[in-house]
């Protein structure tokens, strides 16, 4: 009897391990498809346009970059220059220095000549106090503003940018990322090429700038990082960017905008309420907002990605910042869903609640739990002697290699696409990390989900924690 | 297993696709690398060139046709011309385009429009419209309503690029929206298009697609068309947001006032940034009656940005109406010496809190009473105007001092959340005056918005009009050329001033009106000059001394530098050869002296000048005999180049004798008073050299001697042909001959004649049968090649292809000889010949063919009828070799008719006289 019921729970479990890795196969196959029919899509559309007949347009729409800054001293003036020279006609780059401990603004003040200067916000305006405005007394850096304000988090410095801002548009991104000189004026033709809906945001790819050469502020040559911990994330990037968000900008079911390059439209991100100061997931956040707020408007919008790498950022190549970060994201991604957990199978919502929540809730946010939990089952079922080695080793070998199946499609379509990485070698080794990945960083990864739904869920008190970053200057 | 497959599929895939993308990027750079200089060449090509360079031409068209047989070519070719013409622009632009023309790629275009891939599709209309194919034009337009949205866009940029008429045609017919970003591209290309005549766009603002009433705005407010004034007070009650917007942004740009009351009706109904953009509009065009409604606005409203536009909209209407509150000190806290404390200060305070009580916002009427006026007045008293600078200078203060000192954490009195964006800007009292009648300028100068970060004190300053201190600090000084300028008539002049026209060096001396005054030569017994003499100029123009002496008064006592502007003056140049010394050969000096002639309003006021200040002397110039020799033998030396035969004739001293150089020529004599008086004197070393100032200045004839360009151009010429020239240039010199009056010159051209005669004869083959560029291409090229070929011969042949030309029409093919006819009739045409071509005589097969007429003829038993017969019957009768007779004569008549300017040296001395031409005007 005994035997026989664990005999059916056994089976039970197969089954259902059984179901979920072919609902994830099927998934991403799924996703891949789309990805591939956007890209090409994309490709197809993209060949027509001569950006840089429009880009000092009488037409060109206004657009606010907001970097917050926090302890950025080490690169915080050659960032900003970067900053300032990209080609758009419109534009202001506004630098939120959230109350840095270091010497960020003295340097800013030494090194672009700025003076302080008065400005309006709205007092019922919830963020840190400010402590001054600051403008450039040199013409050549008209388009800075510096806000010093005191220490309330990211998405505190970013509300504080957005409700200072005058203008249509606002771009916030990481102070230490890298943007291509052409990267606005791809986000201003994502914001109006669309006559039927409103274009409420626009995101795009992150690509990994770890070893790459730059010079003055400016992309010299592509490297594969150095580092084996950066190289394994860049793969991750690359699956994440060309085939995920890919696939879901076809369906027009984004629910993520990245961090490090979001751009929104001003009115509804000031409508929806900015971002949410008391998420560590704010990016996240922000995007089921802003959605929610025009679907309970009924408004037509959509949100905009731009498959085009034009923003290049540093990634962790310390395994504690890693997990620091990936710890956070689990947070973050915990706490939004926990927010929003109205919109879970809620057909008023469409996609959103009927595919794209779910999705999250079960891929992006239970799959490292199961896996976890998998993993002690089975040695537990083995402890026990009733591990199913046909299925479990099947299954393994399944997943291990469509993992990698999916790894090289990644690959494939950055090549096709893109082909950054002109060295063989550099192809190879990415390859040797789809191949290790899932046995070397995967478990990483899912460990710091773990430890951050443990955070979550038993409240232990964790913030953002802190990411020592070598610079894009220095990387060079 | 499935997936193993897979990954390994994607394995090879990467690599393939990596290998594919390089070796075509290879392929495509090595074409591009071989294009390029192809390209060039027809860039640059221009038509008249040597006969190597339209054989080259002609080759490298050649070679392209072969090229372009494969469609990589192709395709690769056309990517590059569409490269090449987003960096190229004007006279380049233009030879790409019609490149693109002619090789025929625009039928590539055209096909792809026949494709039922989208992209294709837009591909080729995107093809069609950078090279400007206009007579795709009627294909593309069907497009514009198409539900495909990229074909459809690319339809849409066509229309407006390819015709003017294209944007009517455009917004009459689309169906469809017009995206943000396709009205930016759109309105480039409207932009970037040349001789673009406007239409009057207020035409579609009562189109019913919206998407075309909003483009229509736009277009209206980017191309100033102020006429549309009611339709667009109309707009502002329309439906759709960006239309209304869009509306009240051109309202505000062209001030429509009459709008201010549908502004005020729309504003309750109205999203946040149209409210907005309504307040900031009649902030723009609004007058003091319109405050009260703003007023109202800040009561009522909810909105932050909405109050505070209202109330910016109210200092901008009325400046210093809206004065901060927060922040400020009371002035119990200012340590103000007693004695100058104002007693108004306390009355104004009094009034103030009477008025306003303890809101937070100062709101500063203008109707002050006439004591506070009279109070404001009073030197000794602060003046409550100014008080709002003192807040603001010391918040500015406050800005700058140490934040912790300054700042506490959530202290509500914080400056940085306070209504700042009120501080007040200063005017003067005839600003305020004039407030109610601005004009938008000035009203964009005092508008206040909270979108501008600084409202500082020393921005406001700016605006005061009076003691604009931003001017002072930015004071720097002017670096500005001024040598447009006239001349300053006026006995004051500015300390460290320059002469400008010292300081330009690209002074056009061409522009300098010059009159050369004959200069009459003259013996005479005087004695020689004393030494100190010697060292003085000689000139008898006492025009000059007037001159002089006139501007002598226009210089400032104070000792300041002159000035005049040296090209507004008209100046005669008198070659006055002047010698002071008998000794030494090398002391002979001529010097031009400058006569300036100011103008007659500086000649009325001018005072003499003392004689002593200059070192001229008014007695006439004196050459002796002996100096006249040599500088006649310079003269001579200079007309004679190397290689050719010096005068020989030796140079003696006649007492008659004047320099044929110098003389005049005789039909031009009539208008020049001139007589030479020849004095028997004592000493006949010495000719008087003098200079007649009553000349009426227009009368006098060019002297010959003064043609130095010509007889220079005429050296170099000579020599060229020496070198470069052949018999050709034979009838050129012919004529030369007669023009020319030196006899060295003349010998010069005489020995050239003989020389080219002597080669010419060898050349007499060449003559009868020219040689044609593209006999070489035909000996290797197909059919289709030839036909090219001979496309081309009509647009660059000459006479030398004439007779190639009659070779052809006995070629075999009869494609090539009905092609052959074509082409000689064409070119016949083109070279102004008449000749009558001649029917080829049927080839053998040509003959075979008409035997089955013939045949036919006989079979039936009839006979064409004679009347039939003379129709084609033909009057004259041209054999090959009569042809070629012809060819060979009307190729030398032609070039008999045409070297004068045909030739390449012909063309060089047309050149060179008209760049003389052009030298003096």
């Amino acid at each position: 009897m005994d035997s026989a019921i664990w005999n059916i729970i056994i089976e039970y479990i197969n089954v259902v391990f059984f179901l979920f890795t072919l609902m994830l196969f099927t998934m991403f196959t799924i996703l891949g498809y789309l990805a591939t029919r956007n890209s090409i899509h994309y490709r197809n559309k993209n060949s027509f346009n001569d950006l840089s007949k429009v880009m000092a347009s009488p037409l060109a729409p206004s657009i606010t970059i907001i970097a917050p800054a926090f302890n950025e001293g080490l690169n915080i003036v050659d960032n900003i220059r970067s900053l300032l020279s990209l080609r758009y006609v419109n534009y202001e780059v506004m630098v939120v220095n959230d109350g840095s401990t270091d010497d960020t603004l003295e340097k800013l003040i030494a090194a672009y000549d700025l003076e302080l200067v008065t400005c309006t916000i709205d007092p019922a305006w919830k963020s840190k106090p400010i402590r001054g405005i600051y403008k450039s007394r040199q013409g050549s850096f008209s388009k800075l503003t510096i806000v010093d304000k005191e220490n309330g988090g990211k998405s505190d410095a970013l509300n504080t940018g957005i409700a200072l801002s005058e203008n249509k548009y606002v771009g916030c991104i990481d102070v230490d990322c890298l943007l291509l000189p052409d990267a606005l004026v791809h986000v201003v033709k994502s914001f109006y090429r669309r006559s039927e809906k409103r274009v409420i945001a626009v995101g795009g790819v992150i690509r990994v700038a770890n070893s790459c050469h730059i010079e003055g502020g400016k992309l010299e040559e592509i490297c594969l990082p150095k580092s084996w911990l950066a190289r394994f994330q860049l793969l991750e990037y690359t699956r994440s960017f060309i085939l995920g968000r890919m696939a879901w900008g076809r369906i027009d079911s984004l629910l993520i905008i990245s961090g490090a390059f979001g751009f929104f439209d001003r009115e509804i991100a000031l409508a929806a309420g900015g971002y949410d100061t008391t998420t560590v997931g704010e990016d996240m956040e922000i995007i089921f907002r802003m959605r929610r707020y025009m679907h309970d408007r009924r408004s037509p919008y959509t949100i905009e990605y731009i498959p085009d790498p034009l923003c290049w950022t540093e990634v962790p190549e310390d395994l504690n910042i890693l997990i620091n970060q990936r710890d956070r994201w689990a947070r973050g991604n915990l706490e939004t869903l926990n927010t929003h957990k109205d919109m879970f199978f809620n057909s008023k919502y469409g996609r959103l609640g009927l595919l794209s929540y779910p999705y999250w809730f079960f891929y992006e946010w239970m799959a490292p739990l199961l896996e976890f939990f998998g993993f002690f089952t089975i040695l537990l079922f083995w402890y026990l002697g009733i591990l199913n080695w046909e299925f479990f080793i099947a299954i393994t070998a399944a997943v291990y290699m469509y993992s990698i199946m999916f790894s090289f499609y990644a690959i494939l379509w950055d090549v096709y696409s893109y082909n950054q990485y002109k060295k063989t070698k550099d192809i190879l080794t990415l390859m040797v990390c789809a191949i290790i990945e899932p046995i070397v960083f995967h478990p990483i990864v899912v460990w710091a989900a773990i430890r951050g739904n443990y955070k979550k869920l038993f409240n232990v008190k964790s913030g953002w924690g802190t990411q020592v970053r070598k610079g894009l200057a220095r990387a060079s | 297993m499935l997936f193993v497959v897979l990954a390994v599929i994607y394995f090879f895939g990467v690599f393939f696709y990596r290998n594919k993308i390089a070796s075509s990027s290879r392929r495509v750079k090595a074409l591009k690398r071989k294009l390029s200089p192809i390209i060039s060449e027809f860039l640059f090509w221009e038509e008249g060139g040597s006969k190597d360079e339209k054989f080259n031409y002609v080759a490298l068209k050649v070679e392209m046709r072969e090229l372009l047989k494969t469609g990589f070519n192709r395709t690769v070719l056309t990517e590059l011309l569409l490269d090449l013409r987003k960096d190229v622009s004007g006279q380049a632009r233009h030879a790409i385009v019609k490149l693109y023309q002619d090789l025929g790629l625009h039928k590539d275009a055209f096909e792809k429009l026949e494709s039922w891939q989208w992209q294709i599709v837009s591909k080729g209309i995107q093809e069609l419209t950078q090279m400007e194919v206009e007579e795709s034009y009627g294909f593309i337009t069907r497009f514009v309503n198409d539900k495909r949205t990229t074909i459809r866009k690319q339809a849409e940029i066509a229309t407006v690029t390819l015709k003017n008429e294209g944007i009517k045609y455009f917004l009459d017919t689309t169906k469809y929206r017009i995206s943000e970003w396709q009205q930016l591209k759109l309105l480039d290309v409207i932009r970037n298009k040349q001789d673009f005549q406007a239409p009057q766009f207020k035409a579609w603002l009562t189109s019913s697609n919206k998407y075309v009433v909003l483009f229509a705005l736009r277009l209206i407010k980017h191309y100033n068309q102020n006429d549309a004034k009611t339709a667009m007070i109309a707009l502002v009650k329309h439906r759709n947001n960006q239309i209304r917007e869009e509306a009240i942004s051109c309202i505000k740009e062209f001030y429509v006032t009459e709008a201010i009351e549908t502004l005020k009706i729309t504003f309750w109904n109205s999203s946040i940034a149209i409210k907005i953009a309504i307040l900031d509009t009649i902030g723009e065009i609004g007058t003091i009656p319109d405050i009260e409604f703003l007023k109202r606005i800040d009561k009522k409203e909810l909105n932050f940005s909405v109050k505070s536009k209202a109330l910016s909209a109210i200092n901008a209407i009325s400046p210093n109406s809206i004065m901060p509150s927060r922040g400020i000190q009371e002035e119990s806290s200012y340590d103000i010496p007693r004695d100058i404390k104002a007693k108004v200060v306390q009355k104004n305070e009094a009034n103030h809190n009477e008025r306003f009580g303890t809101t937070e916002e100062i709101r500063m009427e203008d109707t002050r009473s006439p004591e506070e006026t009279k109070g404001m007045e009073d030197p000794e008293l602060e003046c409550p105007d100014h008080e709002p600078i003192e807040l603001a200078e010391k918040l500015e203060k406050d800005h700058l001092m140490p934040k912790e000192t300054n700042y506490q954490a959530g202290d509500d009195s914080q400056w940085t959340t306070d209504h700042l964006d009120f501080l007040p800007i200063i005017t003067t009292e005839e600003s305020l005056e004039e407030k109610g009648t601005r004009s938008p300028k000035q009203s964009e100068a005092l508008k206040t918005s909270p979108e501008i970060f600084a409202m500082e004190v020393q921005a406001e300053e700016i605006e005061s009009g009076k003691a604009a201190v931003i001017q002072e600090k930015d004071a720097k000084p002017l670096e500005v050329h001024i040598a447009f300028l006239p001349i300053v008539v006026e006995n004051t002049v500015t300390e460290n001033f320059k002469d400008p026209s010292l300081e330009a060096k690209d002074t056009e001396v061409r522009e300098f009106e010059v009159v050369y005054d004959q200069v009459q030569v003259k013996e005479e017994d005087t004695p020689l000059p004393s030494a100190e003499e010697q060292q003085t100029v000689t000139v008898t123009e006492a025009e000059l001394f007037d001159f002089l002496s006139k501007r002598a008064e226009m210089i400032p006592k104070e000792g300041h530098a002159e000035r005049i502007d040296i090209r507004e003056i008209s100046v005669n140049f008198e070659a006055v050869p002047v010698l002071k010394t008998t000794d030494d050969v090398n002391e002979l000096i001529v010097y031009d002296s400058i006569h300036v002639q100011p103008e007659p309003a500086l000649n009325q006021e001018s005072t003499p000048l003392a004689e002593e200040d200059l070192n001229f002397t008014t007695e006439p110039m004196e050459l002796s005999k002996e100096h006249e020799l040599a500088l006649q033998k310079m003269i001579d030396d200079s007309i004679y180049s190397e290689g050719t035969e010096k005068r020989t004739e030796p140079l003696e001293y006649d007492e008659t004798y004047v320099n044929p150089d110098w003389d005049l020529d005789p039909t031009e004599l009539d208008f020049v008073p001139v007589s030479f008086e020849k004095e028997e004197k004592n000493n006949p070393n010495y000719i008087k050299i003098e200079s007649y100032m009553e000349f009426p200045k227009a009368a006098i004839p060019k002297a010959m001697f003064g043609d130095m360009e010509f007889e220079a151009s005429t050296r170099q010429l000579l020599k060229d042909l020496e070198e470069l020239g052949n018999d050709r240039e034979i009838p050129f010199l012919k004529e030369l001959l007669t023009d020319v009056k030196y006899a060295s010159f003349k010998e010069r051209i005489n020995t050239l004649i003989d020389k080219f005669n002597h080669s010419s004869s060898t050349d007499t083959d060449y003559l009868a049968h020219p040689f044609s560029v593209f006999k070489d291409l035909f000996r290797t090229c197909d059919t289709e090649a030839k036909l090219i070929l001979m496309d081309e011969m009509v647009e660059v042949g000459d006479e030398k292809d004439l007779h190639f030309l009659a070779e052809l029409i006995q070629e075999d093919s009869q494609v090539i000889r009905e092609k052959a006819i074509l082409v000689l009739q064409g070119l016949q045409e083109k070279l102004g010949m008449r000749t009558a071509v001649n029917k080829p005589e049927a080839s053998p097969r040509q003959q075979e063919d008409t035997h089955p007429f013939d045949n036919l003829m006989e079979e039936g038993q009839s006979t064409p009828s004679e009347e039939i017969d003379s129709i084609f019957e033909l009057n004259f009768e041209i054999t090959t070799s009569s042809l070629a007779h012809s060819d060979a004569k009307s190729l030398q008549t032609d070039e008999a008719r045409t070297v004068r300017y045909g030739s390449f040296f012909g063309q060089l001395t047309v050149l060179s006289n008209k760049i003389l031409e052009k030298l003096y005007g």
